[in-house]
């Protein structure tokens, strides 16, 4: 599929996650805002982010803002006092939109150039909260989120945990993945020095 | 340059979450409302109920002894059965140890029929020192404001509220909100050194 297409397609999977019809359905239960709403949203970013043709962005060359920014924003949006209000509130539920879809984008752009202990970190803050949130939603027999209801509570936290082994599974394959990649390209660079030292020496000979 | 730009995303983000949740302290929208009603100690706020069995009283005059206040409505299908059952396990264990010391309220916000708060308190053994009432009608929303109790009433009519139990003193004054989390044998132990000044400063 082209660049153009992709495009296009994540622009009408975002404007249609804004629409208020779909809007509404969203946010009325727990479940679908915190298990669909937001993953598609940093999932529609962080394709929109790797569409980018040109390289790193000029003011964050390593991804590490990149990183700090989903971090943030991943972190704030996962606080019940936020969450509440971006199910009461259009400013909020906008923000949180607008700042989820950005995080991912910057993502999307960044995890080309961070470098493997990045990576790691991210592959790591990630599990860890998708297993955290499980645990503590799973097991805290209070309602956290005042605008839903405690069995919605229970299902996010138990969904969490089920996919926790997924989210480990995929961490450790990404993390492994991103090392092999790394580990060859040094070698490359071992052969470009060889390669450049032998030239030198051809050429002072 | 990119280092500066990182730990100032990260500044940005905890500022944010710093403010959001009263410096780190209150991370629930109920957490919140207790912290905007006012620091503890506090005057606690008076307001007037009418008992199980018909009588009107006002919490000015449990003056002279401990109370133990918490609201909750009488339709409510979750948070209040759980709590009122923790809170039934609290009265028996402080029943035990200094009887007749905390009167226990269980105000009704909810303007719900007084026999039926009369059922609930026979249907948890006619407790002495523990009433359950139904507070006066239009102070409800002002009272639970003044307390710090968020109160979200939901399309499909349930209403999801904070569940704090408030210790107030004999002078009136409000000195702990307890969640009902840690269970009845902890929640007990804590009201015990709260009132054998045993407690930490709140």
């Amino acid at each position: 599929m082209s660049r153009k297409i992709v495009g296009l397609v994540v622009a009408v999977a975002f404007v249609a996650l804004l629409s208020p019809p779909l809007e509404r359905a969203l946010v009325a239960t727990m479940p679908r805002l915190l298990l669909a709403e937001v993953p598609a949203l940093l999932a529609l970013g962080l394709i929109a982010g790797s569409l980018r043709r040109s390289g790193p962005l000029r003011f964050d060359p390593n991804g590490l803002a990149s990183l700090a920014f989903f971090a943030g924003a991943l972190g704030f949006w996962m606080i019940p006092r936020a969450v509440d209000a971006v199910a009461l509130g259009t400013i909020a539920a906008t923000a949180m939109r607008v700042s989820l879809f950005s995080a991912g984008a910057f993502l999307g752009v960044g995890l080309r150039v961070m470098p493997f202990v990045a990576r790691g970190a991210l592959a790591v803050y990630s599990v860890a909260m998708v297993f955290a949130l499980g645990l503590i939603y799973s097991n805290y027999r209070a309602l956290l989120c005042s605008s839903f209801t405690l069995s919605d509570q229970l299902m996010v936290g138990k969904t969490l945990l089920y996919l926790t082994p997924v989210a480990l599974v995929t961490g450790i394959t990404l993390t492994a993945r991103s090392l092999r990649r790394e580990l060859p390209h040094s070698k490359t660079h071992g052969r470009v020095e060889l390669r450049g030292a032998e030239t030198a020496r051809a050429r002072s000979r | 340059m990119t280092r500066a730009l990182a730990l100032a995303v990260v500044a940005f983000w905890l500022a944010l979450i710093g403010w959001v949740t009263h410096g780190f302290s209150s991370f629930t929208t109920y957490s919140v409302a207790l912290a905007e009603a006012g620091p503890i100690p506090r005057p606690a706020p008076d307001f007037g109920f009418t008992d199980q069995a018909g009588v009107a009283h006002r919490l000015r005059g449990f003056r002279g002894g401990w109370v133990l206040v918490n609201f909750l409505y009488l339709d409510c299908p979750t948070a209040c059965p759980i709590t009122t059952n923790k809170l039934s396990q609290v009265h028996e264990a402080l029943e035990a140890s200094m009887p007749g010391t905390v009167e226990f309220l269980s105000i009704d916000f909810e303007d719900d029929p007084r026999d039926r708060a009369r059922e609930m308190w026979l249907a948890h053994g006619a407790p002495k020192h523990w009433s359950i009432g139904v507070i006066s009608p239009g102070t409800a929303d002002a009272t639970l404001r003044d307390y710090g109790v968020y109160v979200y009433r939901r399309p499909d009519g349930l209403i999801n509220h904070g569940v704090y139990l408030f210790l107030i003193d004999p002078a009136g004054e409000l000195r702990r909100a307890y969640t009902p989390e840690p269970g009845p044998a902890v929640l007990a132990r804590l009201i015990t050194e709260e009132i054998q000044g045993k407690a930490r400063e709140p």
